[in-house]
């Protein structure tokens, strides 16, 4: 017969309850809460002047039942649209969770302006990150704030160009690959990552 | 008295296995799979036409037996050294591109080519399924992994007049960056899930 601790080992004094991460190709991911699947990412994204979801960005997440705090980033690629038009790329972010913004996510994100619309190189990593409070007594969604998470909810993020027709943006873009045109490699797929504290 | 449950609680059910991050300056980390010793970056590195290393990018890791899942995460400071700075930037595992790792970088062009104020940080990454029911290394796909597979991020500049350095800071304390001040240590974050 062994220990007592061999069967009731002391607990982990890790605060991570559980961690999801994916590329958005589709694949579905078990983690203690459930399965997730991924979006599927296979062409790049244009923006317009109005919010549209941006693919890939979706995931309809339930935290463990002991959370007090979820984080959730979002990877992914932009680039300044169009060789007349692109100019620094502006776009805006918004983040939502269940069809409510979090206000305090927004964010607009740029390449440097260079003088001339057509010089339109800006080409970035980007991600939205936020953690979510769960701790909170009330639902207070746009501060990001929750009194508890047991149901499931979409966590997305919507994006738009700043003007048109000029800086605007594209997303998963690859323009250029290997020193020339970027052809079948043109579109990157983001990576999802949640981590869900206690 | 209590329970024996609230003595002996069950351990925890987190899916993670292990992490293993740190900068780039030589340490030796040790986590349940092993001991890894990260990279000493000590000067920048230009990009050239063909593909190269990103010092401190590469690790030769194996996961825990239980793993169905393996995130690779490289962060690093590039700076442009010619023009907007165009480069290319994939993971490479054991030799295999990973296709859709492929990632292009730039500052804006400002119409001149000598204007190379372009320097941000960024990164590379990539999920490695481990769940498949056979190899894929091109998709970072294995069925199984077992013993050490090298990891790292691969790099060239677009042509002889864009392109970047990687981990350079090309100015700092209000001038032109020299020696310690024009490089900075990149970070590697891998970790293991089940």
């Amino acid at each position: 017969m062994g220990n007592l601790t061999d069967l009731f080992p002391a607990p982990a004094s890790n605060s991570i309850l559980e961690t999801l991460v994916g590329v958005a190709d589709g694949r579905s991911v078990t983690v203690p809460s459930g399965t997730y699947t991924f979006g599927n990412v296979t062409a790049r994204q244009t923006l317009s002047t109005s919010y549209t979801d941006v693919t890939g960005s979706s995931i309809t997440y339930t935290p463990p039942a002991e959370a007090n705090y979820v984080s959730y980033k979002f990877f992914y690629k932009s680039d300044s649209r169009d060789i007349n038009y692109g100019s620094s790329g502006i776009h805006n972010i918004a983040l939502y969770l269940d069809g409510t913004r979090v206000a305090r996510a927004q964010k607009s994100v740029a390449g440097n302006y260079s003088g001339s619309h057509s010089n339109n190189h800006a080409s970035f990593t980007q991600y939205v990150e936020f953690v979510f409070d769960l701790t909170a007594y009330s639902d207070d969604i746009s501060n990001g704030k929750l009194a508890g998470w047991t149901t499931a909810k979409e966590i997305k993020v919507m994006a738009r160009d700043h003007n048109s027709p000029y800086y605007r943006a594209t997303i998963h873009t690859n323009i250029w690959r290997d020193g020339t045109a970027a052809g079948e490699f043109t579109y990157y797929q983001p990576i999802i990552k949640i981590t869900a504290f206690k | 008295m209590g329970n024996l449950t609230d003595s002996f609680p069950a351990a925890s059910s987190s899916n993670v296995l292990e992490i293993i991050q740190g900068s780039a300056d030589g340490r030796s980390i040790t986590v349940g799979s092993g001991a890894y010793t990260l990279e000493n970056v000590t000067t920048y590195t230009n990009s050239t036409t063909s593909y190269q290393k990103i010092p401190g990018s590469l690790i030769a890791y194996t996961p825990p037996a239980e793993a169905r899942s393996v995130l690779y995460k490289f962060d690093f400071k590039w700076h442009s050294i010619g023009s907007s700075g165009i480069s290319h930037f994939y993971v490479d595992v054991d030799g295999t591109r990973i296709t859709n790792s492929n990632k292009t970088f730039s500052e804006n062009y400002s119409g001149n080519h000598v204007h190379t104020h372009g320097g941000r940080n960024d990164s590379i990454y990539w999920v490695f399924d481990l769940t498949v029911s056979s190899d894929n290394a091109a998709n970072g796909e294995f069925s199984s992994w077992t013993s050490n597979k090298t990891i790292q991020t691969k790099f060239r500049r677009y042509n002889s007049i864009y392109g970047v350095a990687a981990n350079y800071n090309r100015y700092y304390n209000g001038g032109n960056a020299a020696g310690n001040d024009a490089y900075t240590i990149p970070s590697l974050t891998i970790i293991a899930l089940k």
